[in-house]
């Protein structure tokens, strides 16, 4: 039960964190306290409460951990799709502002609508969509920097 | 556009300016714009390359994202993030044991194995291990005797060698009294006792003890050691119940004494055990009285406590004959 919701858990502390050791403690216990708001209220949707638990486990925890030092084997349990380059992640988890990475993580790697990502966090929905198109910017430029993938301009 | 529309300029056209244009390229890409706000766009993105530009990167962004939302979790991980942390994974967790530089780790381990073994060593009764005795021998000593050699003149005193009472030290309390009940017994109307029979009644136990005390440090002083023994057997019998008086009696009969705090013939479970002193030229006798029933066969054992010369201590059990 709810094993999309703990998976996109465990992912977002990876993506935040990149260090397996605290990301796995952190989605365990994000993990904990997800079902433990769930059953208190079960009228929620997960991914509001899945962005409240993320977003108050991670004000925890980033008072422990320097950004910018990943630490991470291929073994880790973290499954990655072939051919994918994580240094411009890395970069851009080192650099972004944390209001952009963090929602950046929810709205597009996690796909949480952003009306629910509005209604967990208190704000508009242009604030995150405002958020959300400056963390894409910067990403682009380092997955440019980087050598990544390019794209044509297509509108989705 | 509508003529209601507001016009923002002196032309009464609405051309988006550069900010506007910038902010609204996010929410041009992913189509979220009116038609009114989508053309707008367009025309401005033509006409900027900056915004060209951003919309190359915003794209690039979106691309590597859909690439990062495709790293999944191994069910093993999904387990492990259900399972419920365990008080010691806080407490590492906690203590950040992960961080930790594998030098301290290993002196931490070292130092944990080396508390549990001494603390192992200390708490194990090792003087309790070091008794048990692993040869499986069920004998018990009931009562050691006290060395003593008889001399010439103590054979006189108490008569006979087969009348001679070995006083054992938890029997010392029960040998002082029997003189003074066998006084009491003593007819008063029985003349009064010549010298010599005063000489035989007069030696009690107690004035002895110190003799034989001086007389075994005498015998240390002048450096001679003598080897005690102790002879042990066993007799398997048929209805151990019916036999064991019989050879109370004979023991009796033969001038035996027991040794030790319990009475000859005493129950131990389904045997008789037997644990006296009985004249050496006796023993032969017992041992032929045993052949009528199974047979006791004597083993001499070497003993730190030395008899009187002449008597000889036996211990050996009557047991049910399967």
């Amino acid at each position: 039960m709810f094993d999309n919701e703990i998976k996109a858990i465990g992912l977002f502390f990876f993506l935040s964190l990149l260090d397996e050791h605290r990301a796995m403690a952190a989605a365990s216990k994000a993990t904990d306290t997800f079902y433990r708001r769930v059953k208190k209220s079960p009228q929620t949707k997960p991914g509001v409460t899945l962005v409240m638990v993320t977003r108050q486990i991670w004000n925890r925890s980033r008072g422990n951990f320097n950004r910018g030092r990943p630490k991470y084997s291929p073994d880790s349990g973290w499954l990655f799709p072939e051919g994918l380059d994580l240094s411009p992640w890395k970069e851009f988890q080192k650099t972004a502002p944390e209001d952009e990475l963090l929602v950046l993580i929810w709205s597009q790697i996690l796909k949480i609508p952003d009306s629910d990502l509005s209604t967990a966090l208190g704000i508009t929905e242009g604030t995150i969509r405002y958020r959300v198109g400056r963390a894409l910017r910067k990403m682009g430029t380092m997955s440019q920097a980087s050598g990544g993938r390019r794209m044509e301009v297509v509108r989705s | 556009m509508s003529d209601d529309s507001i016009s923002f300029s002196k032309k009464g056209d609405r051309k988006m300016s550069g900010f506007v244009g910038q902010e609204l390229l996010y929410d041009y890409v992913t189509s979220h714009l009116d038609p009114e706000r989508t053309q707008a766009v367009e025309e401005y993105v033509k006409s900027s390359r900056d915004a060209q530009a951003d919309i190359q990167r915003i794209n690039d962004g979106l691309n590597y994202v859909e690439h990062l939302s495709d790293i999944t979790v191994s069910d093993a991980l999904l387990e492990n993030f259900k399972t419920p942390s365990s008080y010691l994974q806080v407490l590492l967790r906690k203590l950040r044991f992960d961080d930790w530089s594998p030098g301290i780790k290993m002196g931490l381990e070292v130092m944990v194995v080396a508390v549990g073994v001494i603390s192992l060593t200390l708490v194990i009764p090792w003087h309790k291990l070091m008794d048990v005795s692993w040869s499986g021998k069920k004998d018990i000593v009931l009562s050691e005797v006290q060395k003593t050699k008889m001399t010439a003149q103590d054979v006189e005193v108490s008569g006979s060698p087969e009348e001679t009472t070995v006083v054992f030290p938890d029997e010392a309390d029960k040998s002082t009294k029997k003189p003074s009940a066998a006084k009491e017994q003593t007819p008063p109307q029985k003349p009064a006792p010549s010298v010599p029979v005063v000489a035989a009644v007069t030696p009690a136990p107690v004035p002895d003890k110190p003799k034989a005390t001086a007389k075994a440090v005498k015998e240390e002083a002048s450096g001679e050691k003598h080897q005690g023994y102790l002879f042990r057997g066993l007799i398997r019998a048929t209805n151990v119940s019916a036999v064991t008086p019989k050879f109370v009696e004979k023991i009796t009969e033969l001038g035996g004494r027991k040794a030790g705090e319990v009475e000859l013939g005493w129950k131990k479970g389904n045997s008789s055990y037997f644990h006296f002193t009985i004249p050496e030229s006796k023993q032969q006798a017992l041992v032929d009285f045993a052949k009528d029933y199974g047979g006791l066969t004597l083993s001499k054992e070497k003993h730190d406590r030395v008899l009187p010369e002449g008597i000889v201590r036996v211990i050996f059990s009557i047991e049910e004959k399967k």
